[in-house]
C-alpha cells in the first residue's frame, strides 16, 4: 500500500482481503495477480447536473431523446438532473462530464420542464458505475444486482471481490460480505446489522434548540443535524467552547468553522476537498469563492500544515471545481467564473 | 468646435475617458449604469506598470489625482490568503507593508468569516520577512449581532466618527498592553465604505493602520464614492441608469437610448466593462438551444445593449470553441490560476472595425486585465474622442 499523503509504501499481511474498489475492481484484482476477467465489470459512466436551488419540490421524470427515463430531483439544497449511462473506456481516475452529456439531459428534461434551459447550473458530477459484466445488452438493460466473487477458484484463497450493486443496496451487500467472512472468523455469531443504527442515527436532535445553544442560524443548525445526526451535538461543543468556532465559513450551504474542525479531527478529512465531500462546503451557488481560502487555513491549522500547503490546497480545490462547472457554463455563470478567478488572482498575486 | 461626447459606463475606464475628454475641452457627460467589475472588485492596482510599461503621462497623472484615496507607487500588500504580494499602486485604505518602519511588528486584529488574526499573524510571519503579532484585543464587533455581519456591512459602521474613535480606543489599549513594538496595524476589510477612514484611524493612532486584500466589495464602494466626488469636482454631468440602445445614423450622429430619455451626441465612448461589467454577454449555444441540438456549438458573445451597428467582438480562445462531436471538446479548456488571463477576460469589441463616432475603452475592449490597464485605456480613448 502507498499512503496517499506521505507516499510511504508499506506491506500488510491479512488472512482475508476484500476488494471493494467499485469500478476499479478488476484493476485492483490484477494487483494480486488475479486475472482482471475474474473480477470483471462493465464500467458505466453517469453524470448529474447541479442547479443553484431547489427548482421543484418533487421529483419529475421525463423521457430523453432515446427513450431513457431521466429525472429532475430536489436534493440537499439544490436540484439535480440525471442521469446518463454509457459504456466507459476512459481513465477511471479522470472522469468529467462533457457538454454533450449535459445537453442530452437538459434536452430531455426541457420537454416537461422548459425553464430548465434558463435555470442556473452550478456544476456537474461524473462517476463510473461498477455494473456487473455482460456482453450484448445496452447499458440500461444491464443487471443492477451485486455479486461476491471468491477468488479461491483463481488460486487466491481469502481474496474476495464485491462487484456491481447500487448505493441503495450497499448495507445489504456489506452484510452479505460480512456474513461470508464471519462464517470463517466467528462461526455461530448472529448478524446484528439490522439492529444497529448508522453512526449519528441513534436519536432525533432538535435543530432549533441546537441553534440557540451555539448561537447560529436555524438553517445552519438544521443542515448540521441533517448531515451528522446526533453527532451534531459534538460539533455544538466545539462551536460553544472554541472562540469564534460558530462563525459561518461557507455561507451558501451553510457550514460553520466548528464543523470543519470536527471533520478534520474525527472523520479523517485532510484537505478542502475532503471537507467539501463531508459537509458540502464550497458546493453552493458561489462556487467556493467565499470559503475556500478560509477552509484551507482551518485545515492547515488543525493539521499543522504550512501556509504554502494551505494555499496549494485552496488552489487545487478551486481549479478542480471550476473544471466541473465548465461544461454547464452559461451567461450568468461565465460572468461569475471570471469574477471568481479575478478574486483569486488578486489574493494569490497570480495575475500576469 | 467642441465635440459632444457621452461616456457609457462608470468603471475606472469610463471615469478616465470622461475626465480626459473634459480636460481636453469636450462637452462630455457620463452614463452610470448597474454594478460592474469595479464595484465587485477588491480594487487594488496591480502589476500593470511592470517591465517596460511607460510611466504615467501628464494627463494621466492629472486625471488620476482627481480620485481621492488612490496612490500609484510600487508597494507590498497583505492578503487574506496569508501571504504578501506586490502591486504598482493601491487603494489608500490597504496597508502598505513597504511603507512601515523597519523595526517593529505588524499587529493583526479582528475576526470575521474570512479573517482570523491569530492564523494570519502566524502565516505572515512564516511567509514574509517581517514579524506579526495577533493583538489580544480582538474585538472589532461592538455588538453580538455584528458577529454575523459580512465585512461590507461592518465597514459601513466605521464610516461613523464615533465608532472609529471606539475602535481607536480598543486598539490603543491592546497596543499598550503588548510588549512588542508595533509598526502598523492590519485589519479586515472594514475600514469604511468611503475613502479616508484608514487615514483618519492612522492619525488617531499615530500609526499606519490599513486593510488586508480580501474578497469583500468594500473597495468597490469606496471607488464609487471617490468617482462621484471626482466627477462633481470636474463638473461632468451624470446620468444614472442603463443604456438600452446605441443607434448610428447616416449623418454620423449617435443616438443613445435610456429607459426614459434619448441622447443625441457626436461621439460615444463605450466603457461598459467585459463580461463582469456586463458590457458583453457570453451566450453558449448549448444552453439556449438545448431543444434543437445545433450542428455546431460555437460559443458567442453579444453586447448587453441593443445596437443597429455591427459591433464585432473578438474573443481569443473561446469564441471558436467547437463541440466534441466536431472537434476539440469544450471541456479541454481549463481555467487555471497560473495560466494567462482567461479567454473570457480577453473578449471585447474589436476596435479596428468600429464605426465612426464610437470608441471603446477598458475591459469592453479586452483591455481590462488590471485596473491600471483599464484606466490608461480610458484616458487614451477619452482623448481620441476629440479627434
Ligand atoms: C451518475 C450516477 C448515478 C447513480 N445513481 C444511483 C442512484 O440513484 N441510486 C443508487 O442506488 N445507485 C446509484 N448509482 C450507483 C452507485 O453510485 C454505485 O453503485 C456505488 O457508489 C458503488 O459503490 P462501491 O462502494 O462499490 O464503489 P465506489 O463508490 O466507486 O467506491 C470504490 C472506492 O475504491 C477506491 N479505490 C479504487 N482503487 C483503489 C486502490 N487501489 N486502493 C484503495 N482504494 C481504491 C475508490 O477511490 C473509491 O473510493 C449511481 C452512479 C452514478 C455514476
Ligand atoms: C473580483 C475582481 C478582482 C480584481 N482585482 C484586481 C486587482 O487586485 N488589481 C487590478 O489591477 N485589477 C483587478 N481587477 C480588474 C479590474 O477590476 C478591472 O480591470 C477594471 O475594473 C475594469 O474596468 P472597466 O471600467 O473597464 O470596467 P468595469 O469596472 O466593469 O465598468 C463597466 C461599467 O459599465 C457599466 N455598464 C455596463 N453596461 C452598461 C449599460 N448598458 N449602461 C450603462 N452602464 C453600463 C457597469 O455597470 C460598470 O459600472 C479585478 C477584477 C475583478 C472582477
Amino acid at each position: 500500500m502507498r499512503e496517499a499523503e506521505t507516499n510511504a509504501r508499506r506491506r500488510y499481511r491479512a488472512r482475508y482481503v476484500v476488494n471493494a474498489t467499485g469500478a476499479w475492481g478488476p484493476l485492483t484484482a490484477a494487483f494480486g495477480g488475479i486475472h482482471s476477467k475474474a473480477a470483471r465489470i462493465r464500467p458505466g459512466k453517469g453524470i448529474h447536473v447541479v442547479y443553484d436551488r431547489r427548482l421543484s419540490n418533487y421529483a419529475i421524470v421525463a423521457d430523453s431523446i432515446d427513450g431513457r427515463r431521466v429525472f429532475l430531483e430536489p436534493w440537499q439544497n439544490v436540484s439535480i438532473i440525471g442521469t446518463t449511462d454509457d459504456d466507459y473506456f476512459g481513465n477511471l481516475d479522470d472522469v468529467t462530464a462533457t457538454s454533450e452529456e449535459v445537453r442530452y439531459l437538459v434536452q430531455g428534461i426541457a420537454r416537461v420542464f422548459p425553464s430548465i434551459r434558463t435555470a442556473r447550473a452550478i456544476g456537474t458530477y461524473a462517476g463510473v458505475r461498477p455494473t456487473i459484466y455482460d456482453y450484448g445488452p445496452d447499458e440500461d438493460s444491464l443487471s443492477r444486482e451485486h455479486l461476491i466473487v471468491d477468488h479461491a477458484v483463481d488460486g487466491a484463497e481469502g481474496v474476495f471481490s464485491m462487484l456491481g450493486g447500487k448505493l441503495a443496496s450497499y448495507r445489504l451487500f456489506s452484510q452479505e460480505m460480512s456474513d461470508r467472512l464471519a462464517r470463517d472468523l466467528c462461526p455461530g455469531v448472529a448478524c446484528t446489522t439490522h439492529e444497529i443504527p448508522l453512526p449519528g442515527g441513534e436519536k432525533i436532535i432538535d435543530p432549533f434548540r441546537l441553534a440557540g445553544e451555539i448561537e447560529t442560524t436555524p438553517i445552519a443548525a438544521r443542515r448540521l443535524v441533517f448531515r451528522h445526526g446526533t453527532r451534531a451535538n459534538d460539533i455544538g461543543v466545539i462551536a460553544r467552547e472554541e472562540s469564534f468556532a460558530n462563525t459561518i465559513v461557507c455561507p451558501c450551504e451553510p457550514v460553520t468553522e466548528a464543523e470543519i474542525r470536527y471533520v478534520v479531527r474525527n472523520e479523517g478529512a485532510t484537505s478542502v476537498a475532503d471537507v467539501s465531500r463531508r459537509t458540502r462546503l464550497g458546493l453552493g451557488a458561489c462556487g467556493g469563492m467565499r470559503c475556500t481560502v478560509r477552509c484551507a487555513q482551518i485545515v492547515a491549522e488543525e493539521r499543522e500544515l504550512s501556509p504554502r500547503e494551505s494555499i496549494a490546497q485552496a488552489k487545487e480545490f478551486f481549479e478542480q471545481q471550476a473544471r466541473t462547472r465548465l461544461p454547464v457554463i452559461g451567461t450568468v455563470q461565465a460572468r461569475q467564473e471570471v469574477l471568481h478567478f479575478e478574486q483569486m488572482h488578486s489574493l494569490f498575486g497570480t495575475r500576469t | 468646435m467642441s465635440a459632444t461626447v457621452l461616456v457609457i459606463g462608470g468603471g475606472i475606464a469610463g471615469f478616465a475617458a470622461a475626465a480626459t475628454a473634459k480636460e481636453a475641452g469636450a462637452d462630455v457627460s457620463i452614463a452610470l449604469g448597474r454594478a460592474g467589475a469595479t464595484f465587485l472588485s477588491p480594487g487594488v492596482l496591480d502589476f500593470a506598470q511592470r517591465g517596460d510599461a511607460s510611466p504615467l503621462t501628464q494627463i494621466e497623472k492629472s486625471v488620476f489625482s482627481l480620485l481621492d484615496g488612490y496612490v500609484i507607487e510600487p508597494t507590498e500588500l497583505l492578503t487574506i490568503a496569508g501571504t504578501s504580494r506586490t502591486a504598482d499602486g493601491r487603494d489608500e485604505t490597504l496597508l502598505s507593508v513597504s511603507a512601515l518602519q523597519e523595526d517593529g511588528a505588524v499587529a493583526v486584529i479582528g475576526r470575521t468569516a474570512s479573517f482570523d488574526s491569530r492564523y494570519l499573524a502566524k502565516a505572515f510571519s512564516a511567509t514574509t520577512k517581517r514579524s506579526f503579532v495577533a493583538l489580544a484585543c480582538d474585538a472589532i464587533q461592538r455588538y453580538a449581532d455584528e458577529r454575523h455581519w459580512n465585512d461590507a456591512e461592518l465597514a459601513s459602521r466605521f464610516d461613523e466618527e464615533e465608532r472609529l474613535a471606539w475602535l481607536a480606543r480598543i486598539l490603543g489599549e491592546g497596543i499598550q498592553r503588548s510588549t512588542t513594538k508595533i509598526a502598523g496595524v492590519l485589519l479586515p476589510n472594514i475600514l469604511g465604505t468611503k475613502p479616508g477612514v484608514a487615514a483618519r484611524l492612522s492619525a488617531m493612532m499615530k500609526l499606519p493602520c490599513g486593510e488586508v486584500v480580501g474578497t469583500s466589495n468594500t473597495p468597490g464602494f469606496r471607488f464609487l464614492e471617490a468617482r462621484d466626488r471626482a466627477l462633481a469636482r470636474a463638473a461632468i454631468p451624470v446620468r444614472r441608469g442603463d443604456v438600452e440602445g446605441i443607434d448610428f445614423s447616416s449623418s454620423g450622429r449617435v443616438r443613445v437610448t435610456f429607459a426614459d430619455h434619448v441622447a443625441d451626441v457626436s461621439r460615444v465612448v463605450v466603457a461598459t466593462g467585459g463580461i463582469v461589467g456586463d458590457g458583453l454577454r457570453y451566450v453558449p449555444s448549448e444552453i439556449e438551444s438545448a431543444g434543437a441540438l445545433p450542428l455546431s456549438s460555437r460559443a458567442t458573445f453579444e453586447p448587453s445593449f441593443r445596437t443597429n451597428a455591427p459591433l464585432p467582438i473578438i474573443a481569443p480562445g473561446i469564441a471558436d470553441r467547437p463541440s466534441s462531436l466536431f472537434g476539440e471538446p469544450a471541456e479541454t479548456f481549463r481555467l487555471s490560476l497560473t495560466a494567462k488571463p482567461s479567454p473570457f477576460l480577453r473578449a471585447g469589441f474589436d476596435r479596428r472595425a468600429l464605426p465612426r463616432g464610437i470608441l471603446v475603452a477598458g475591459a469592453a475592449a479586452g483591455e481590462g486585465t488590471t485596473w491600471l490597464e483599464a484606466f490608461r485605456s480610458g484616458c487614451a480613448q477619452g482623448s481620441n474622442a476629440l479627434i
